[in-house]
């Protein structure tokens, strides 16, 4: 790991440099709950560091379109990290480029080499947090080893609720009592009904053909809204699984026009077909019926390249998504302005969660480091994970006051409906379904 | 007879000697040979520049995992190198050894099988399979069986991902039950070490029997058919049984692979066995040396730890150079995205010049460049070097390439071209 | 064997010129039949389907034919094919972005003379330019391996197939491209009563018609057409006989690439989207076409694009597209198996 400290302090040694040297201003560990009012200001104050440098890890994937996502995460994080002074609890706290890890293996994120790079993160002594996966499959295999290396693993993006809910996810960890695993994005059983109840209530519609892309996050939001869909009365004319090896998209909605669906649902990413299927919809003569489906679709707007608005074009005039997350957080406009003086370009996707995320772990980390915490990194590391899954805490982050349950689930349940604007060619905010703490 | 002569021979004559005595003692020498291995690989990351680029666990959790990819490539081997027999659905197999395990020690079955059991378990079923799929395949032509091998190989995640109720899906069996051998007692998730031990030791044992076998009566065959199938035939082999054979080897190496696998990583689901892993361990195959038992080996291992470790270090490399004029545009270059771009160009290029490998097995490197060996010395020399390397075990060959290359048809009509396709049932 | 057969070969003299035309039409209304009456599809959906059938077939068709020729003629599968098929949707993509980009005309365009002008041109820069990349990719990776053994052209194909599909992922990215559709699909259709079946379907299916007919003329009827049946026979005789084999299997080449860049086209016109695993993905199934229909036999690798066209469409219009995949190699398993020649394809012991 010398060899990449060597590559990152080439470069990034400026930037830690002129960190360091700014006066250290009068207010030592720098809450990390920075509330985002201060934060249009863009230069928080550098805090205490008196205590040794430590490192925030960020594991995603770095390729093709997931990239996509996972840039703005990394710039979340790091404004969060430059807001709270690049300080917390006594220690300077560094996202360098030598510790984000790409889990993308020939253009789409792959379990193993997740694995694999979770193996070297919690090899680091001076890691003490990780940010990630974005990817759900990722994560199940990435659990197992930082839950035995008790480090703190924060995804801004994972949403199914096997990874923290019964049996399957008491399996994933060694260690059941020691949870070391939240998010801050709530999962699939309220994002798909969530949908479910927003066409029966808000566009009145009483019958929906599913599609999902028979992957992991596709198939389990389409599961979840099918059974609240019919929950709530509503009539489920088809569930159709359409991989994302599939050629002719043509016929599957000839079949799926035949039963005069009112609505159609889809499940997965725009990677797997979001947009094909919205064209061969339309195509099919199904134009004018809402079309539907989670995060998966909202990401970006139709100048973003390969979102799903960009490859739809004016065929998206019917299109709604879902958000796995809260659409207008009370700081959403002092957000957005730091982030495009920081990045030039504006906020998208998962940037807030990201930066919720670094909240959590910086607050963490102070309360560890208020503690006591020393050079002892494996003591530091083990009082961050307890920290930072402490269900009695609540946080005050970008998104609002949250807590974690035990198992590690945002205590925010809120579900943000968004809806194409034709004028703006984007996605334009709708409404937000909070369903309640659980 | 000059000193410098005498010299020169006796020099000559100790490599042959040694090679001589590592042929007949082969068993001891790949069990020598692999301790040694095993032992510097697991100093080696204490030694610059290793030791900069991870830290020694992270190390021995890549050569675990790249372990994985040498025995799949050992199985193909057997298969692609050995009999000849293109096979590119060998990810299939590989699934198989997984699930096996999966169904025998996870929480999702609620069975806990010890691992050396499953271990066997997941061999014998994937080799199941093997001959299930080779019964009524292997009586085709080679480029059918291609075909076949490809589209069993699509098929079988595909009914991993749509039977959920037994196999959740795409989800995956997750949890799955850690080995608890004696000796190294429970592992756990950090315990590199120990699956770097089990993963040395079944490399070793994998090797010593596909030596065996190849120094075997069925290796030979193997390699007849390989040569010349009519010709084996003529010369009464079974082709059928002994390609069949070569196939249910093969698939048992990958079910090693997939228990291992499995219970390393604790999950298992179907994008794990796409036809982008078979093609992997194809090129592996290749690049190591079609037919060469150590050097597929090396080749897997290197091309394994190149993927898994290299390209992304030299990915948080470049990136820090993020920002810097010139070398601005070399921190966006992701080079695990151009793994399988080079993959394609190795393949290409291996097979224009040098179709024999990076370390060629002295018997196929004659057969794949018998078209272009007509000089008679060279034709000699590369038949003594063969039967010194090759035979001394093995005794006589019946058939060689070179002879029938150059006295048979013209090169133009080797035996399959010369052949109609109709002949395939016969 | 007759590698590349024809109307005017020994492989369908026994059968009578409309014995294939009618037994096709036969099926397809019994495959209408099956759907209306069995699974009691309605009546416009099953129709639709039938179009979406037939248009799809024709594209698995078009690729096919590049895979049987190239077979015919030196018995390699050529695993780059799809990947060439690919290349071809991206070009014509490119091309018409520009077209557009240019002359700020906007699909669809609804003006006949204008759209067809504009798909000529597609068709005409295209199919040459694919046509060129397929007889490179022969000069140089398949022709050096044409004496070697079997397994290295074979390994080289799947190894210019990947350096294809990476080269347009590294150029193109992982997500997908939209292709101009210029064919107004949606408010082109063809009424009967109240079903409605997109024009474009008819078209495609057309346009593939008028390629294969014009192929089969050319290897039927020409004198290079006859240097190619004879090389895919007897590569030795025809040499002997003063083919030059080189020119002949170049002129192969180019036919496929053509053909696949054709398929191209068509492919960004029906489905207005390319990505660079289509090859893959799409290649697969037409192999699976070629050697439906008997490898190295046109007529069979057109027949055979059809059936898996019919096939795939089945396994959708019962709601089953996840498993459709696996309905197509079972497809292939079988007839692999138990008739290794194919539907057309001619068995042990009719050579003479």
């Amino acid at each position: 790991m010398r060899f990449r400290k060597l590559g990152a302090l080439a470069v990034g040694g400026a930037l830690v440099v002129g960190a360091c040297t700014q006066t250290p201003a009068a207010s030592p560990g720098g809450s990390a709950s920075a509330s985002a009012g201060g934060s249009a200001a863009g230069s928080g104050a550098a805090g205490d560091t008196s205590k040794g440098t430590v490192k925030i890890a960020v594991e995603l994937p770095l390729e093709g379109s997931e990239l996509a996502a996972s840039q703005p995460i990394i710039n979340g994080i790091r404004l969060a990290v430059k807001e709270a002074g690049g300080a917390a609890g006594g220690y300077a706290v560094e996202v360098p480029e030598s510790a984000v890890y790409d889990d993308a293996v020939n253009g789409a994120h792959d379990p193993q080499q997740g694995a694999t790079n979770m193996q070297t993160i919690v090899q680091d002594p001076s890691i003490v947090a990780v940010i990630g996966p974005l990817n759900s499959s990722v994560a199940s295999a990435q659990i197992p080893i930082s839950n035995e290396a008790g480090l703190l693993q924060c995804s801004p993006a994972n949403t199914n609720p096997d990874l923290t809910k019964g049996d399957p996810a008491k399996e994933l960890r060694p260690n059941p009592d020691k949870n070391n695993y939240i998010r801050v994005v709530t999962t699939d059983d309220v994002q798909g009904p969530a949908a479910a109840q927003y066409i029966i209530d808000n566009l009145g519609k009483k019958s929906v053909f599913i599609i999902d892309d028979t992957e992991t996050f596709g198939k389990g939001v389409a599961d979840a809204f099918e059974a609240e869909f019919k929950e709530r009365g509503g009539t489920v004319v088809g569930h159709e699984g359409v991989p994302k090896t599939t050629t002719d998209y043509q016929s599957i909605l000839t079949a799926a026009a035949a039963l005069k669906p009112e609505s159609i649902y889809f499940g997965g990413v725009t990677a797997t077909g979001g947009a094909r299927i919205l064209k061969a919809a339309v195509a099919a003569g199904l134009g004018d019926i809402p079309y539907v489906g989670p995060d998966g679709i909202n990401d970006g707007s139709a100048e973003t390249p390969d979102s799903f608005l960009n490859l739809a074009g004016d065929d998206a005039k019917n299109s709604y998504s879902t958000l796995a997350g809260i659409g207008d957080f009370p700081a959403k406009d002092e957000f957005d302005a730091a982030y495009e003086a920081e990045y030039g370009e504006q906020a998208t996707g998962y940037a807030a969660t990201g930066y919720a995320c670094a909240q959590v772990v910086l607050d963490a980390l102070r309360r560890a480091g208020e503690g006591g915490g020393g050079s002892d990194m494996a003591a530091l590391r083990e009082a961050v994970r307890a920290a930072g899954t402490d269900s009695s805490v609540s946080y005050d982050t970008i998104l609002g006051e949250i807590t974690f349950t035990p198992e590690g689930d945002t205590s925010q349940r809120i579900i943000s409906i968004y809806a194409y604007d034709p004028e703006a060619k984007d996605w334009a905010f709708k409404e937000q379904v909070d369903f309640g703490a659980e | 007879m000059t000193a410098a002569a005498v010299g020169r021979r006796g020099r000559r004559f100790g490599r042959d000697e040694f090679r001589d005595v590592l042929v007949r003692h082969r068993t001891v020498s790949i069990l020598v040979g692999m301790s040694l291995v095993g032992f510097l690989l697991y100093f080696l990351p204490y030694v610059p520049p290793f030791s900069l680029f991870n830290f020694h666990q992270a190390w021995l959790n890549s050569f675990a995992s790249a372990g994985v990819f040498v025995l799949l490539a050992l199985g193909l081997n057997v298969v692609v190198g050995l009999a000849g027999l293109l096979d590119l659905g060998y990810a299939a197999f590989f699934a198989f050894g997984a699930y096996t395990y999966a169904y025998g020690a996870s929480p999702f079955s609620g069975n806990h099988a010890p691992f050396l059991l499953m271990l066997f378990l997941g061999a014998v079923v994937a080799a199941l399979f093997g001959l299930l799929l080779g019964a009524p395949t292997l009586r085709l032509r080679g480029d059918y069986l291609a075909i076949m091998t490809l589209g069993f190989g699509e098929i079988v995640p595909i009914v991993f991902l749509n039977t959920d109720e037994y196999t959740r899906g795409t989800n995956g069996i997750g949890g799955i039950y850690r080995p608890d051998l004696p000796i190294l007692g429970p592992f756990g998730a950090l315990d590199n070490f120990k699956y770097f031990v089990v993963m040395v030791f079944i490399i070793t044992i994998t090797m010593i029997l596909l030596y065996r076998l190849q120094d075997s009566r069925i290796g030979r065959a193997w390699m007849a058919i390989r040569e010349d199938e009519l010709a084996a035939a003529a010369n009464g082999i079974n082709t059928v049984t002994t390609k069949l054979l070569a196939f249910a080897i093969g698939a048992t190496t990958a079910g090693f692979a997939g228990v291992f696998n499995a219970s390393k990583l604790t999950i298992v689901s179907p994008d794990q066995f796409l036809f982008a892993v078979s093609f992997t361990v194809l090129a592996m195959v290749v690049l190591g040396g079609m037919g060469n038992i150590w050097g597929v080996a090396v080749g897997a291992f290197v091309i394994a730890l190149i993927q898994s470790t290299f390209l992304t270090q030299l990915n948080q490399f470049v990136s820090t150079f993020r920002g810097i004029p010139v070398l601005d545009i070399l921190s966006r270059v992701n080079f695990i995205q151009y793994q399988f771009l080079l993959y394609g160009i190795a393949l290409v290029l291996m097979m224009l010049f040098r179709p024999e490998g990076l370390f060629p097995s002295q018997r196929r490197r004659m057969e794949l460049r018998v078209a272009e060996e007509l000089d008679p010395e060279a034709e000699a020399k590369a038949l003594e070097a063969a039967a010194a390397s090759e035979t001394v075990a093995g005794g006589g060959e019946p058939t060689d390439p070179v002879v029938v290359g150059a006295m048979g048809p013209p090169p133009g009509s080797d035996e399959d071209t010369a052949r109609p396709y109709g002949d395939d049932r016969s | 064997m007759t590698a590349i057969a024809t109307p005017a070969s020994p492989a369908s003299r026994r059968r009578p010129a409309w014995f294939l035309p009618v037994v096709s039409l036969g099926g397809v209304a019994a495959y209408y039949l099956l759907l209306r009456f069995v699974f009691g599809i309605g009546e416009g959906t099953a129709l639709q389907q039938v179009a979406n059938a037939l248009s799809t077939g024709a594209i698995y068709a078009l690729v096919a034919l590049g895979y049987t020729m190239v077979y015919g003629i030196i018995e390699l599968i050529n695993f780059a094919h799809g990947d060439v098929f690919m290349v071809g949707a991206f070009v014509s993509l490119f091309f018409l972005v520009q077209v557009l980009g240019n002359t700020g005309l906007t699909a669809p365009i609804t003006n006949l003379p204008v759209l067809l002008l504009l798909i000529g041109a597609a068709l005409l820069v295209t199919m040459p330019l694919i046509g060129l990349l397929n007889v490179g990719i022969e000069r140089f990776f398949y022709r050096p391996l044409r004496n070697a053994p079997r397994l290295a052209p074979l390994i080289t194909a799947i190894g210019v197939s990947f350096i294809l599909q990476n080269i347009a992922l590294v150029i193109a990215g992982s997500g997908d491209e939209s292709s101009p559709q210029i064919f107004p699909i949606r408010d082109w259709r063809l009424s009967i009563g109240e079903i409605t079946i997109p024009y474009l379907s008819l078209f495609v299916f057309a346009l593939a018609m008028v390629l294969m007919v014009l192929l089969q003329t050319f290897v039927g009827r020409t004198r290079l057409g006859r240097a190619m049946r004879s090389t895919a026979q007897d590569r030795e005789a025809a040499a002997l006989m003063g083919v030059d084999l080189n020119q002949t299997i170049a002129l192969t080449f180019l036919l496929g690439g053509a053909l696949a860049g054709a398929a191209g086209v068509v492919w960004g016109l029906t489905y207005g989207y390319v990505r660079s695993d289509l090859g893959f993905n799409a290649g697969l199934k037409a192999f699976t076409s070629a050697v439906l229909g008997g490898i190295g036999n046109i007529t069979g690798a057109v027949l055979g694009g059809f059936i898996i066209g019919f096939v795939e469409v089945f396994a959708t219009t019962l709601g089953q597209t996840r498993w459709s995949q696996f309905v197509v190699f079972v497809v292939l398993a079988l007839v692999l198996v138990f008739r290794p020649a194919g539907i057309l394809g001619q068995q042990v012991g009719e050579r003479a």
